[in-house]
């Protein structure tokens, strides 16, 4: 193992415990997610026919989706944006600059990161999250940046929606869990076993 | 079958009553229509009007950038 793996090394256990929350996440979903119309299958299709000759075809969800799916997904979110703060954290221990101090910054423009990283209060500068570390370090957190990384699309960028998701998780409440088919129109969904009847 | 609707298409809104398609059918319906059973159905949570993307897809991001800053300190010893 390299010196920087060895020095990110909680990091991956860090994902590693995310991992770990994603394959309960399809555990749990996987007993779920069975589409058919059997009383066995708590997801399917009812096919209304009362009024003949007209079928509709209505999607079935007749059991919520057991809570145990958001709860492993807000700490699988949790566990990796924590990992960025220990990457921050372990790049001060070897570069320079308070490790217990600030948070690997998600930012959306150049100004927010300019607000972020070099912050002024009172015509003052305040501590940034990355004071102590050297010029070349901040590049290399500034070209992860979602606006940088994702330029005209910082929205898609996967640590952007992690980091929302962490805040909503954290702040204001648990993330409402929902299935929805992989077809892509319904009808692809129902199986007409003689079309020529 | 004289004739298929498609209703819901990828991407809608989606919820237990949800009309997916309607049929017009000559005679009884029983045992005509099935339920798809190797239909796959996907998982997900947040907000529905948020960006999206998957969980895998957020582990590696964070994974690239602690490959990145293990290099820098690779470099630097």
């Amino acid at each position: 193992m390299s010196h920087g793996n060895d020095a990110m090394s909680d990091v991956y256990a860090k994902l590693a415990w995310a991992e770990k929350h994603l394959e309960d996440i399809t555990s749990l979903g996987g007993e779920y997610l069975l589409p058919g119309d059997d009383d066995d299958r708590p997801l399917g299709i009812e096919f209304d026919n009362s009024r003949p000759p007209l079928v509709v075809a209505k999607f079935l969800a007749e059991k919520p989706l057991p809570t145990e799916i958001s709860l492993h997904a807000g700490d699988l979110v949790h566990n990796a944006r924590a990992a960025l703060d220990h990457v921050l954290a372990r790049l001060k221990d070897h570069f320079g600059g308070d490790s217990r101090r600030g948070t690997y910054p998600i930012t959306e423009s150049d100004a927010d990161w300019k607000g972020r990283i070099y912050p002024r209060r009172d015509c003052g500068r305040q501590p940034g999250p990355l004071d102590g570390l050297p010029c070349s370090v901040r590049m290399a957190i500034y070209r992860e940046q979602p606006h940088v990384a994702y330029a005209g699309r910082r929205q898609e960028d996967p640590i952007a929606i992690l980091s929302a998701m962490d805040n909503t998780d954290k702040h204001r409440l648990l993330h409402h869990g929902f299935v929805y088919p992989a077809a892509q129109r319904g009808v692809d969904l129902i199986h007409v076993r003689n079309r020529k009847r | 079958m004289i004739s298929e609707e498609n209703v819901w298409v990828s991407g809608q809104p989606i919820a237990h009553g949800t009309v997916m398609a309607r049929f017009r059918i000559r005679g009884l319906a029983e045992g005509l229509l099935r339920v798809d059973r190797n239909a796959e159905l996907k998982l997900a949570t947040g907000p529905l009007d948020a960006p999206r993307t998957t969980y895998e897809d957020m582990i590696a991001r964070v994974r690239g950038i602690a490959d990145t800053a293990a290099a820098l300190i690779d470099h630097h010893s």
